[in-house]
């Protein structure tokens, strides 16, 4: 049985050569490690909640002022920076055919930039 | 207690033995679970940013709809609304977008009522009146990315192009604060007189109206009554605002996430290979400690420590990838693919709103299997005759 060899060496045996401390101490200090940077983690998640929690009256006066609580998010489509107030069929109106109605969701977004005087991007 | 520690020692020992696979199995856990768990992250923090504001938006937004598209609404309609049974308040709302050649952007104009709401707690630096004198150029209150992205201070002039494609002469009465870039980052707050040259929206006429209620439960009730009483209007209750943002950022983390599904697939077939396929090596190895006297249940403790320890350590470590990945780099590429691109980004310090619950249901699910397919060929060999085993049977 395990644990059972009776100082036959197996697991606890020779100090010098016993492998099982050595082990043993790497794998605490690993999971310490890991509950180190867990804790350092969940300080940091509460600081952040705090600092939101703090930045709640600027944005609820503002979302108050304006009436429009809609996140700037994709400020360059106008139908995409107030989704909730354009109309039904705005996601769909210059790409009828499209599937992804939502196509500010992309890794890599169009090229910037107009060409002068045929005014705002779609 | 001993028994315990040498069974700990023993898989431990399992493990350093299979060192390289054992650490990139980990690392595969982590990286899997970790690109799985920023979406998750990154949306949740997303959707408690919208939903901190929700409940000071009005209950009701009327829109009038010509050929099926938002037009402006005169804004007598209001005295009508306003006697409706449980409207509190109606405001008409003044508001638009000007395209900037200067910076090629969309900025958002708003007009902001003498009576509105205070703005004093979302002002940087500056005023918040936005009365306009007799003579010089009218205020105006910019986000802080359009601040920021033209570098003006209050008391600097910013010319904007009006609906006729004049420049307009403004000046910097005050700056928002940053924390309301998530709302207003490209967003110019001016008195109504400058909203209506700025938009090209003549007397009388508004954007839309915002009602608020008395109470908010009666708002499917009022939006039948309101849309009875103005026949080509639309009207949006704030159910309908939560939708829009749930369909909005649900679709795009759930595509996203689902683009992280075949990397975590694969993770968990790499691992099932890797615990349920036990090479001659360790069915020997089982079969000698059987033959020295360990139990089933022994060589499944340590079978069970040995995958415990590769999984669990794996979780935690991609949990902890995703969070400083999503807080403290801001997820970049993953924010783009999430929130979308924009000319005026809005610079975002989200805060983490995933419950526990959900990451432990999201890290149950992963290693709950994994755990699972190493202990059921480890049973299945240390059921068999150690003698069997040793002789290669």
């Amino acid at each position: 049985m395990p644990g059972d060899t009776g100082g036959s060496g197996c697991y606890h045996g020779a100090v010098s050569l016993d492998p099982a401390p050595r082990r043993l101490r790497a794998f605490v200090a690993g999971a310490c490690a890991l509950a180190l940077l867990t804790g350092a983690a969940w300080l940091h998640a509460q600081a952040r909640r705090a600092e939101a929690r703090q930045a709640w009256p600027a944005q609820r006066a503002i979302v108050r002022a304006t009436g429009l609580p809609d996140l700037a998010l994709s400020s360059t489509a106008r139908w995409l920076r107030h989704p909730t107030q354009v109309e039904p069929a705005a996601a769909v109106q210059d790409t009828p055919g499209g599937i992804d109605t939502d196509p500010a969701g992309a890794l890599l977004g169009p090229p910037f930039g107009s060409p002068a005087g045929l005014g705002p991007l779609p | 207690m001993r028994r315990a520690r040498a069974l700990f020692v023993y898989a431990l020992g399992s493990l350093a033995r299979r060192g390289r696979r054992s650490v990139a199995l980990a690392l595969g856990v982590a990286l899997a679970l970790g690109l799985y768990a920023s979406a998750l992250l990154l949306a949740d923090a997303l959707r408690a940013v919208y939903r901190g504001t929700l409940e000071v938006a009005p209950d009701l937004t009327v829109q009038r709809l010509v050929a099926g598209r938002p037009a402006l609404i005169a804004a007598d309609a209001l005295g009508e609304l306003e006697a409706l049974p449980g409207v509190r308040s109606v405001r008409p709302r003044l508001w638009g977008y000007l395209f900037v050649e200067a910076i090629e952007a969309n900025v958002v104009v708003v007009a902001v009522p003498s009576d509105a709401p205070d703005l004093r707690p979302a002002l940087a630096a500056g005023s918040a009146e936005l009365r306009a004198p007799a003579e010089g150029p009218a205020p105006a209150l910019l986000g802080s990315a359009i601040a920021a992205r033209l570098a003006l201070a209050p008391g600097d002039g910013l010319a904007l192009p009006d609906a006729t494609g004049e420049l307009m002469l403004l000046r910097v009465a005050g700056m928002l604060e940053r924390a309301t870039a998530s709302h207003a980052a490209d967003t110019v707050l001016v008195a109504e007189t400058t909203a209506r040259r700025l938009l090209g929206v003549p007397a009388g006429e508004v954007t839309d109206l915002a009602i608020t209620l008395a109470a908010p439960e009666e708002a499917p009730v009022i939006a039948a009554e309101v849309a009875r009483r103005l026949p080509m209007s639309r009207v949006i209750d704030r159910v309908a605002l939560e939708r829009s943002y749930a369909l909005t950022f649900d679709g795009r983390a759930g595509l996203v996430a689902a683009l992280f599904l075949p990397m975590l697939a694969a993770l968990l077939l790499m691992a099932w290979d890797r615990f349920s396929g036990l090479g001659e090596s360790e069915r020997r190895e089982i079969g000698v400690l059987k033959a020295v006297g360990w139990g089933t249940s022994d060589v499944l403790t340590a079978r069970l420590v040995e995958s415990l320890a590769v999984t669990l350590g794996g979780v935690l470590l991609g949990l902890l990838f995703a969070y400083g990945y999503v807080f403290l780099l801001g997820a970049p590429g993953l924010q783009g693919a999430l929130f979308g691109w924009s000319t005026l980004s809005p610079a975002l310090r989200l805060a983490p709103s995933t419950s526990l619950a959900q990451l432990a249901t999201l890290a149950g699910l992963v290693a709950g299997p994994l755990v699972a397919v190493a202990l059921v060929p480890a049973w299945r060999a240390a059921m068999l005759d150690p003698d069997e085993v040793l002789r290669g049977g």
